[in-house]
């Protein structure tokens, strides 16, 4: 499970968002939306530690991941990494063949049954039988979608516990996106997801619970927080209810 | 060689300025003049070789018993040889040590650290051969000759060039180095993979047409570099047997003899460059190609 208490991250004199208390139970899927630049990305990037790669990025307050201190700064960036898997925006597959794409971090994370966990994870989100005549092709090669599925199996196929998605569907075309999404539906009970999201009906299709970001004078504040049909049937807050009822945002 | 491209340039990038059709006209006799000075070069380097070339052909340059070319032997394997092997160990020691510098710049050196390394290579990439030559034959050989005489050799060129070559590389490395998408570098992170994987796995893949490009034109360098080989490489017209053999490099040889070559024998040192312009032309036109394969 996931607990962030009175979080903040600060981008040099700029604070991103502050004052973030959130717990998110095992196997569940949590749904983080809102207008751009109120710092969802930006808390997302705090619980695997991206936010490292960010000049100028201090993140404060208290992130726990499975009873682990992830703002400490001794942390096992390479162990915690491995139990946090990440999916962007963009599909990033790497400039290697579709195999190597999972092969590559598997065999540097001292797994040995490569061979046999590069199809699991390939089956596991419907590319196998799309792909498998063709492994050692470039990966570059296949479609959006197909690109973005591989970067979901080369995250999973290192058997993480939390599965964090930064926007997974907004490059893709409609088709490409519901597939992806359909994949991300099925990652719940096995992993604990935290998906950031623009599409409020995504949110509402497969969020257990659903987080609701806004800004309050240039700084992000998590607005409200609770399960999905809760937050999207009687809202507490104005602001919650003005953005999913789509009148604002 | 450059010739095509610069031609091409104008028409290409299709952008008119305005009503200023001086600039245009500027601009196309700029790039005729620079397309055509290399078409010029080249076409009087390979009329000068015609005369031995009509004479000899192609197969005696490798097969004559020897290079006296005053008395009618043509043969160039060695310092083919000789120009081959020292490059490419040249190479061999260069690419790893300019790549690897170009990645601490970009990746792992402290900020405060990057400006003057930038500084330092660019200087090092400035400084004359003459003067790598000087530093190569008063500390580089007489060190190699205290293992094995006579000190001038293989292994002293291919030392002096990849000294020449790694700034050359490395600065080339590291623009290829920099345009890396940064979510690649995220998506490494993100998989827990450290500095050294990212650097293999990753970045080195996706900065292979830039890296190619570096490597070639370290190449092209290094295959027409003349004074410093010809001050610590012993110019002996012999196969090496070892590293600590003297060579001539075929660019050192145009040097040396130039100044008393007359008739077949100055035509033939025209030829041997002609050789080289080759090289280097199909060099730079594989650089090309790994260019235009990075879009």
């Amino acid at each position: 499970m996931i607990a962030v208490a009175d979080l903040a991250v600060h981008y040099r004199d700029k604070c991103a968002f502050a004052g973030v208390n959130l717990s998110v139970a095992r196997g569940t899927i949590t749904a983080l939306v809102g207008p751009s630049g109120c710092g969802k990305s930006s808390l997302l990037s705090c619980l695997n530690r991206l936010v490292d790669m960010v000049p100028g990025a201090r993140a404060s307050g208290r992130v726990d991941v499975d009873g682990c201190d992830v703002l400490d700064p001794r942390l096992d960036l390479v162990a915690h990494r491995r139990r946090v898997g990440m999916i962007f925006q963009k599909p990033n597959p790497f400039p290697l063949s579709i195999r190597e794409n999972i092969a590559f971090p598997l065999r540097e994370h001292g797994v040995r049954d490569v061979g046999e966990r590069v199809e699991s994870a390939l089956r596991a989100v419907g590319l196998w039988t799309e792909v498998n005549d063709r492994l050692d092709r470039p990966a570059l090669g296949l479609s959006g979608g197909q690109q973005q599925r591989l970067c979901i199996a080369r995250a999973l196929a290192l058997e993480p516990s939390v599965v964090l998605l930064d926007e997974p569907c907004s490059a893709l075309d409609p088709i490409a996106s519901g597939v992806v999404e359909d994949h991300v539906a099925s990652l719940r009970g096995r992993y604990t997801v935290v998906i950031v999201t623009h599409n409020l009906a995504q949110a509402r299709r497969i969020a257990d619970h659903t987080a609701v970001f806004w800004v309050r004078g240039g700084t992000g504040y998590l607005a409200e927080h609770g399960a999905t049909e809760q937050v999207f049937g009687s809202p507490r807050t104005d602001v919650a209810a003005a953005y999913v009822s789509g009148s604002r945002g | 060689m450059g010739d095509g491209s610069s031609l091409e340039a104008p028409s290409r990038g299709k952008a008119r300025v305005g009503s200023a059709s001086w600039l245009d006209a500027l601009l196309v006799l700029c790039a005729v003049v620079s397309g055509g000075m290399t078409l010029l070069v080249a076409g009087f380097v390979a009329r000068e070789s015609t005369r031995v070339l009509w004479v000899v052909g192609l197969s005696r340059w490798f097969t004559d018993p020897s290079w006296h070319p005053a008395s009618g032997l043509f043969n160039a394997l060695p310092m083919v040889v000789g120009t081959l092997l020292t490059s490419m160990l040249a190479l061999v020691l260069a690419v790893p040590a300019g790549v690897l510098s170009a990645a601490w710049a970009r990746w792992v050196a402290p900020a405060w650290a990057r400006g003057p390394y930038r500084a330092l290579v660019a200087l090092l990439a400035g400084i004359p051969s003459v003067v790598y030559g000087l530093w190569g034959l008063t500390v580089l050989v007489p060190a190699i000759a205290r293992v094995q005489a006579p000190g001038s050799s293989l292994l002293a060129g291919a030392l002096v060039l990849a000294l020449m070559v790694v700034p050359t590389i490395a600065l080339f490395a590291e623009s290829a180095l920099a345009s890396v998408p940064a979510p690649l570098l995220q998506g490494a992170a993100a998989l827990g993979l450290g500095p050294w994987a990212t650097l293999r796995g990753v970045a080195l893949p996706a900065a292979r047409p830039g890296l190619v490009a570096a490597v070639t034109l370290g190449a092209g360098r290094a295959v027409g570099e003349t004074m410093a080989l010809l001050m610590v490489a012993g110019n002996v017209v012999e196969l090496p047997g070892s590293v600590f053999d003297p060579v001539r490099t075929l660019a050192a040889n145009i040097a040396l003899e130039m100044a008393y070559a007359t008739a077949d024998h100055r035509s033939a040192l025209f030829a041997t460059g002609s050789g080289l312009l080759v090289i280097v032309a199909l060099l730079v036109l594989v650089a090309d190609r790994a260019q235009r394969a990075r879009a």
